[in-house]
């Protein structure tokens, strides 16, 4: 399965909008039939794909003997429908095989772009944080979080203020993706600043929807008493959970001293 | 001088987009729109899908209620497919791009309604589909084109 296959069936249905709703086909592409045609057939050669070609021959037929107008619509309309179909089915496919087999190790969002043109979505970051630290603290439970929590003139992003007095202290940072190493590693110097103010066990959190594909890092623990968390937004949960390893830490560091977590 | 709005005998005209075509449009197309217009807010002439009054109206009513089973958003689905699929993209920005639409969520077709000067326009780049009497396309639309008077 290639890109040209989701090609090939997305041109088959446009080739049958172009005869049942021919002012759809003008508003869509100034292609004409017969550009299209030759696209498809180039297509159909090249892949020696059967169904396409099947699918191919069906439209010529009904084009060429079918009298009844309704039924001609009718047909015509099912070939569109399906061959689109077939070509969206097609390219989900796809790309859900392309990340499985690592050509990119992002989770991606693919509407919202933003982040491809390197401008930050307030709200999706925020998202982000929220709907990851709720599900956090569903795990690791006894924690209350305080969001953009101000200390001295920086903002935390979330700090994890136990219940229980021999917890440790948790503060985290959210970024959307993680492109590069460098970037891991800024956001790792941050979180460490930030501990040594709750104490030496404190722990500190990066939550993330992914990371960049040539990045030394893996998910777990990247830092002393650091974690990378990767989470993902569409299925509420952390891939490649490392949860036992938190656990364990937080497990560690319990009889931790700490400041009260209001001195600002 | 031709103007498109000598020809049309009115000064603007009206559309209804999506935040995902133009999203599209400008990651793919170097931020060239095929849009379509009516020379009136609310053309009563024209169908809903035709109509930039009532499809905002509609859109932004589907979007606020996340009503992702509303036919509207699979029409649109299917007309954004369409465009690209007729486009001169290559094949593997071509399958990229159908499956971010058929991923894309309810919340990627707010509406957005355009006023578009027709006074800066040629009249050689207008395209009349024939369907409606108050349809047109321009197929190389710019931003600097159009105003966003609603989003």
């Amino acid at each position: 399965m290639n890109a040209e296959r989701v090609q090939l069936f997305a041109l088959i249905g446009l080739r049958a909008l172009a005869e049942y709703d021919p002012f759809e086909y003008k508003r869509c592409t100034e292609l004409s039939k017969r550009q299209l045609e030759d696209n498809i057939q180039r297509l159909i050669e090249r892949s020696g794909d059967d169904e396409a070609r099947k699918k191919f021959e069906d439209l010529k037929t009904i084009e060429t003997e079918l009298e009844n107008a309704g039924e001609f619509s009718f047909l015509l309309k099912q070939i569109y429908v399906s061959s689109l179909q077939k070509a969206q089915q097609l390219s989900l496919t796809f790309f859900r095989r392309k990340d499985r087999e690592g050509e990119s190790k992002f989770l991606v969002a693919k509407y919202t772009k933003e982040e491809d043109r390197g401008i930050p979505s307030v709200s999706e970051h925020d998202d982000l944080l929220r709907l990851s630290v709720t599900l956090l603290i569903r795990k690791i439970k006894g924690y209350k979080p305080l969001f953009h929590y101000r200390w001295k003139s920086e903002e935390i992003d979330c700090l994890l203020e136990p219940f229980e007095t021999d917890l440790p202290f948790i503060v985290m940072e959210s970024k959307s993706w993680l492109r590069s190493d460098s970037q891991i590693e800024m956001t790792v110097d941050q979180l460490s600043k930030y501990r040594r103010f709750w104490g030496k066990k404190a722990l500190g959190i990066i939550v993330t929807k992914g990371i960049g594909t040539k990045s030394h890092f893996q998910p777990g623990n990247i830092a002393k008493n650091i974690f990378l968390l990767i989470y993902d937004p569409e299925n509420n949960v952390f891939v490649a959970d490392n949860f036992e390893k938190l656990l364990t830490a937080i497990r560690l560091n319990r009889n931790a001293r700490w400041h009260t977590g209001h001195d600002k | 001088m031709s103007t498109l709005a000598r020809h049309l005998n009115k000064p603007f005209a009206y559309s209804c987009q999506t935040w995902l075509a133009i999203d599209i449009a400008d990651r793919f197309f170097g931020g060239v729109y095929r849009t379509w217009f009516s020379t009136s807010l609310n053309p009563e002439k024209n169908g809903s899908s035709s109509n930039p009054l009532i499809l905002y109206q509609e859109l932004d009513r589907i979007v606020q209620t996340n009503d992702y089973n509303n036919s509207r958003i699979e029409q649109l689905r299917n007309k954004l497919s369409n465009w690209i699929s007729g486009s001169n993209l290559s094949p593997g920005d071509i399958a990229s791009l159908l499956a971010e639409i058929a991923s894309a969520p309810v919340p990627a077709f707010r509406p957005l309604l355009w006023k578009i000067n027709l006074s800066n326009i040629h009249v050689s780049r207008l395209i009349s589909l024939g369907q409606f009497p108050d349809e047109y396309l321009i197929p190389d639309l710019i931003s600097n084109e159009i105003e966003v008077i609603v989003a």
